[in-house]
């Protein structure tokens, strides 16, 4: 799966959420980083560049801090300029269609305040749907979007976290089911093994044997629960 | 799994840790560690969700 990350941020050169995130894709295969600001500072956007970009990757992401509700100005005009109706619609050359269209966004209040109530009232998934409207014209799958909140005063531990979970977002294509995080981590794991001395190699292959054995345990349990619930007649 | 492999699946991750220096092979180590206690945790749910369907009064 090929994902190309598409990112708004007028100061990108300086935002630590920015260089966080590009740290953490920068050894990953098949992900292709694609700041905005960088290549299009004049505004002045290569729309048959950028088409014929889009038409090579199979995840798109639109990555970006949140700006009064929606991203930073420059997203908004690539996708004027980029998303022509006659490149997008599903009646005309649906070029996007079959695609997946993930969003990455970054709050500086906290997630909490995103909903009824809150300080905000809406929830991100509402100040979202025009990027939703747009997946559902253009025919692609809409992803769940992947939220950080408050970068700045994350933990080292939830910054671990976050990051192993963007990666997880951006490069596994069924990210969001346990079975294929597992699959997802042991691939991981392996490509971290071959980085380590041959001596420490044959140790860390016993740990990821185990994680496997629990997961293979796991499938086989999910199983039998499911036959016995069909056998109760659910 | 049982609790000697959990323990001693999570010693084995954190002397590795011990010996990273880069925050993105700590993080995966870091991450590796949640998902074991996240297998435990699923894997005592199902079989005693499994145990609980055996013994349902409908099967007396």
């Amino acid at each position: 799966m090929k994902t190309l990350v598409i990112i708004s941020h007028p100061d990108i050169k300086t935002s630590t959420t920015q260089a966080f995130l590009r740290d953490a894709q920068k050894n990953l295969k098949q992900v292709t980083w694609h700041p905005l600001d960088v290549l299009y500072s004049n505004y002045q956007i290569q729309i048959e560049k950028e088409q014929q970009l889009l038409t090579q990757f199979d995840r798109i992401i639109f990555q970006f801090p949140m700006y009064w509700y929606s991203s930073p100005a420059l997203l908004k005009k690539w996708e004027d300029d980029v998303l022509t109706r006659n490149f997008v619609y599903l009646s005309e050359q649906a070029s996007l269609k079959g695609k997946e269209l993930g969003i990455v966004t970054s709050l500086g209040m906290p997630l909490r305040e995103y909903q009824r109530g809150g300080v905000e009232n809406f929830s991100i998934s509402e100040m979202l749907i025009p990027y939703q409207a747009l997946a559902k014209r253009a025919g692609m799958k809409f992803l769940k979007p992947f939220v950080i909140s408050q970068f700045a005063y994350m933990t080292n531990q939830k910054r671990a976290k976050c990051l192993i979970d963007y990666q997880n977002y951006i490069t596994n294509p069924k990210y969001d089911h346990f079975a294929n995080y597992e699959k997802w981590m042991i691939q991981q794991l392996n490509e971290f093994k071959q980085t380590l001395p041959d001596d420490k190699q044959l140790i860390f292959q016993t740990v990821i044997d185990q994680i496997q054995n629990n997961a293979d345990q796991l499938a086989e349990l999910n199983w039998e629960v499911n036959m016995m619930k069909k056998k109760e007649g659910y | 799994m049982d609790s000697n492999t959990l323990k001693w699946l999570l010693d084995e991750l954190n002397k590795y840790q011990d010996n990273e220096q880069l925050f993105a092979k700590r993080a995966l180590l870091e991450q590796t560690k949640s998902l074991v206690k996240e297998q435990s945790k699923r894997i005592n749910e199902r079989q005693d969700e499994l145990d609980g369907r055996m013994w349902s009064p409908d099967k007396w």
